[in-house]
Formats: structure tokens, C-alpha cells, sequence
């Protein structure tokens, strides 16, 4: 996808300059945190405050649309976690405010000597504001030892879109289930206390392997769709036409969609290739924009 | 244990008990109409990976810390562990034939007369809306009233939800009795390691991404034996 003409990227300078503290050049480990701060101002939303440490790299937004949604690649120069590496990222959204988060690549975990890579994401989501957060899969190496800890509190009126996706290790390479350990927890509370919590951690040998009964599948994801304002005649039709897309891809995907706990919905999500599972995301994420603010995704380029 | 106690037990674990296990099949309809489950090694794989990655690290871990807080005559815990499991059961129909099950149980169970516990404050708390009542929290507070040890209730919890999948199998495949006996047998080790491992200080926590598809899917299905 290319970006569309006429439009530029927010030439405003950061608060903050991405720059590797001395404690962190030092250091055989990274520790690199990220803070982000976004209001909606004359139309677009804005970053008011943003800090970043290595090896975080928070790019000034671009603006891929009309609709004023300020657009971030999360980017990690180093190429990916090792052992010992701790990446936090706490960001706040102002009310009406609306950032899509996504990432240039997959996160890659290295093989892991002794202690997990950490990923600590904590949202704060302000009434009506809109959140998306659509990183590329994390791809697990063989050995790597994983820990991510993903947080959203949503006010009123807030919409979270959040895509969380495994793959089984480096498929091209024939390298499937061979980490050492990956432990996810997704986490989204709503201001009346309801939530709904994702949570695993994995540990595959050859007793206890991730996914038995598994058809091959290579590539898992989750997408929760999250608003409590929503009417439940919307939410209806997002499941119908997500169910389509599904049933469209029936023998490359295995797929479902349901109604957790809290307003929105699940969609759960296994294919055999990378190109599958994104294609279905797509199309998936597509519908939901649509559905939910009669916009299409932004044309996010890259590659 | 006290026999009586012991027999009132049973009696909860009975199929003939009315908790209305019988109408759900935890996908496992949907996974035969599909093609994915169709001799007894598929079902045998289906059902154990539930136990390990599904029951067992999430509702009956549930279940222990229902039990534990039961213990201490500890009603918020109890109802904030109802919460965190209605926030792990992301599939509506799963969480409905949990919630359904477990108020079965709380309408049908019968507290010993000197009973200390908490089993009427919580059946309130459910009555009223503050309290989901799912299965596993329900069987926790339900058993500890009546004297039964945690594992021992583990055991009972999953050993039940086993006889419900040999059950829902013999309406879905080629299966009889005797191999559906032979699949509760082999299940028994499994259970047994569970009901002795889980511990109330673990954290909940499910992997059953395949299952949990076919849950999902459960209800387009044109034709169905079973609510979920």
C-alpha cells in the first residue's frame, strides 16, 4: 500500500529525541521505556509530551487520512529482544484523541541465555477517544524466552482495536514451537470495573507441545474490538461480516468470533502462513472501521 | 470424611444430577461436523489438551481459590475470583453453559444443617447479580461446605466435565460404552496430576486456541445437538 498524495507527516520536533542513556550503553541489557502523551488539537490528534529510551524509537506522527488520526511505527533499531532486555511503553490517548500504534516488522525474540525479554504496554484511553493497536506477529527464535504484559484502560465512549499475534517460530526455517518459554497476558478494563483478560504461558517440548491438536496451524492471533457505546444491531453486523471473511478463507484459516465479556467482540484466529493471517486481518480490520467510524484503514506503508 | 457428605458429593457429580451438563458440548460438535474429531484418538486428544491447557490451568485453578476463600468465610474473594474467570471466557456460549451449570448447582445443592460456610451468602451474591456463579467457583464454595477436600474437588470438577465429553460423543461419533469407559480410565492420571498440582496462588490462565475456535463457531452451525 503507498501513501496517498498531498499528505505530510507532522514535521513538528519531538519533546524528546530517541538517544541511548549512558547507563544503557553501558549496560550489556536494554531498558528502554516509552512515554507518550496525545490530545486532539484543531482537527488532528497531536503528541503533547512523548520521551523515549533505547531502544525505543517513537517517529513523529504521520497523517495517512483526513480523519486527523495521528499514525506511530513503534520501532526497535536493535532488530529485536535478546535476554534481559526490558521494553515499556506507556502511552495516554486525551479524549477524542485516536493513534493507530503499529510496528514496520515483526518483533523478533532472540534465543535467550537466562533471563526472558520483557514487553510491558500500559494504554490509557480517554472518553470517545479511539486506539488502535496493530503491531506485526512476534516471531519467537528457538531458545527465546518471552514475557508481554499488555494493558488498556478505556473511559467512556473509548474504542480499542487490538491485534495480538504468535508465530510458531521461523516457519521458512522449518522452526516450529521451539522457544524456551512465551508468557502473554492482554488485559482491557472498562471505568465500571468489567474487563476481559487474555492469558498464557507456553512452554513447548516434545510432551507437552503448544498445540496437539493443532492441523499444522504455524501463525495464532487475537483481535479484540472493544467500545461500550456501541449498539448491539452494530456489533451484530460486525460479526456477520466477519464471519464471512472467515468462511471465505475456510481451509487456510481456522477462525471464530464471539462476544466476550465486556461490549465488542473476539476474533481468534489460526492460519498456516504469514500472507493468510494478514490478508484475514485486513480484511477483518477493514470491517471494523468501517462499521464502527465509516473510515478505511489508513494506507500504511512498510516495507 | 463422613459418609453422608461423601454421598452428597456423589450425588452432585451424578449424571442424573439436573445441572444441565448434558446440553453442552464445548465445541466439540462443531470440531465433528467439520471433520477435525472423528475416531476416539481425535476425541482423546481434544479432551486432554482441554484438561492441560484449558480446565486445568484456568477454572480449576478457579475453583482452589473459590475453595481457599471459602475457607476463610472470604466472600469478596470468592465473587472477585467469579469476575476474573468472566473475564478469561472470552466465547459467549462457553461462558453461558458455565454460568448456567453453576447456578444449577447453587439452586439444587442443599448446605449441611450446621454448616459455617458461605454458600448462602454467595448464592445471594449470584442471585442478585453480583456474582456470575460460574461452575468452577460454585463446585469450590458447594464442596468446601460440605466437607469434601480441595483435590479431591478438582478431581470431581474435571472427572465430571470428562463423563460430560464421553457423553456428548456417544450422540456425535461412532463411540460405545466400553471405549467410552476406557477414555475416562485413561483420563485418570491426567486428572490425578491436576487435582494435585493446582494451587489457589496460581494465576489463571488458558491456552486452547482450537477449542475455543470451534466454540466459537458452534453457533452457525445449521444443525446442533447441543447449546455450545
Amino acid at each position: 500500500m503507498h501513501r496517498q498524495h498531498g499528505l505530510q507527516a507532522d514535521t513538528t520536533p519531538l519533546p524528546f529525541q530517541s538517544r541511548p542513556s549512558s547507563k544503557t550503553e553501558r549496560s550489556h541489557f536494554q531498558k528502554g521505556e516509552l512515554f507518550l502523551e496525545c490530545t486532539k488539537r484543531n482537527g488532528k490528534t497531536v503528541f503533547t509530551r512523548s520521551r523515549c529510551s533505547y531502544p525505543w524509537y517513537v517517529f513523529q506522527p504521520l497523517y495517512l487520512d483526513h480523519t486527523g488520526c495521528a499514525v506511530t511505527f513503534l520501532t526497535n533499531p536493535s532488530g529485536g529482544l535478546a535476554g534481559g532486555d526490558t521494553c515499556s511503553l506507556l502511552a495516554t490517548l486525551g479524549k477524542n484523541s485516536h493513534v493507530l500504534f503499529t510496528t514496520p516488522s515483526a518483533t523478533k525474540v532472540y534465543r535467550t541465555l537466562q533471563e526472558p525479554a520483557v514487553q510491558s504496554i500500559e494504554l490509557n484511553v480517554g472518553a470517545n477517544a479511539r486506539c488502535e493497536w496493530m503491531p506485526e506477529p512476534t516471531i519467537p527464535f528457538a531458545g527465546s524466552s518471552f514475557e508481554q504484559t499488555i494493558t488498556v484502560r478505556l473511559e467512556t465512549g473509548a474504542s480499542l482495536l487490538l491485534w495480538d499475534a504468535l508465530a510458531a517460530g521461523r516457519i521458512v526455517r522449518g522452526e516450529r514451537w521451539k522457544f524456551s518459554s512465551y508468557a502473554n497476558r492482554i488485559k482491557v478494563l472498562l471505568a465500571d470495573g468489567r474487563s476481559l483478560e487474555e492469558r498464557y504461558r507456553l512452554s513447548p517440548d516434545d510432551d507437552n507441545p503448544c498445540l496437539p491438536f493443532n492441523q499444522a496451524w504455524n501463525y495464532t492471533g487475537s483481535f479484540f474490538i472493544v467500545n461500550d457505546q456501541v449498539p448491539s444491531s452494530t456489533w451484530e453486523r460486525i460479526k456477520q461480516d466477519v464471519t464471512t471473511v472467515i468462511e471465505n478463507h475456510t481451509g487456510k484459516v481456522l477462525g471464530g468470533v464471539s462476544e466476550p465479556s465486556i461490549p465488542g467482540l473476539v476474533v481468534k484466529l489460526l492460519t498456516r502462513s504469514a500472507p493468510d493471517l494478514n490478508a484475514v486481518l485486513e480484511q477483518l480490520w477493514q470491517i471494523t472501521r468501517l462499521h464502527l467510524w465509516n473510515t478505511a484503514i489508513p494506507p500504511l506503508r512498510r516495507y | 470424611m463422613d459418609t453422608r457428605l461423601l454421598l452428597q458429593g456423589f450425588r452432585y457429580l451424578d449424571t442424573f444430577f439436573p445441572s444441565g451438563g448434558f446440553a453442552f458440548s464445548s465445541g466439540l460438535e462443531t470440531a465433528v461436523q467439520e471433520g477435525h474429531v472423528r475416531t476416539i484418538e481425535d476425541l482423546n486428544q481434544y479432551v486432554v489438551d482441554v484438561f492441560r491447557w484449558g480446565l486445568g490451568t484456568c477454572d480449576a485453578v478457579a475453583l482452589a481459590q473459590a475453595y481457599q476463600a471459602s475457607c476463610k468465610r472470604d466472600l469478596d474473594g470468592t465473587i472477585q475470583t467469579d469476575h476474573a474467570l468472566e473475564a478469561m471466557k472470552l466465547c459467549r456460549e462457553t461462558r453461558a453453559a458455565s454460568r448456567q451449570m453453576g447456578r444449577s448447582l447453587l439452586h439444587h445443592a442443599i448446605p449441611p444443617e450446621e454448616t459455617q460456610g458461605i454458600l448462602e451468602e454467595f448464592s445471594t451474591a449470584v442471585y442478585s447479580g453480583r456474582s456470575p456463579g460460574h461452575l468452577a467457583i460454585t463446585f469450590g464454595v458447594v464442596f468446601q461446605t460440605i466437607g469434601w477436600d480441595q483435590p479431591r474437588t478438582i478431581a470431581g470438577f474435571l472427572y465430571q466435565a470428562g463423563v460430560g465429553f464421553v457423553s456428548a460423543s456417544y450422540k456425535l461419533l461412532p463411540i460405545g460404552q466400553r471405549e467410552g469407559q476406557r477414555l475416562l480410565e485413561s483420563w485418570v492420571p491426567v486428572i490425578e496430576e491436576l487435582s494435585r498440582t493446582i494451587d489457589a496462588r496460581m494465576a489463571l490462565m488458558s491456552w486452547t486456541p482450537v477449542q475455543e475456535i470451534y466454540s466459537m463457531r458452534h453457533s452457525q452451525l445449521t444443525s446442533r445437538l447441543f447449546r455450545s
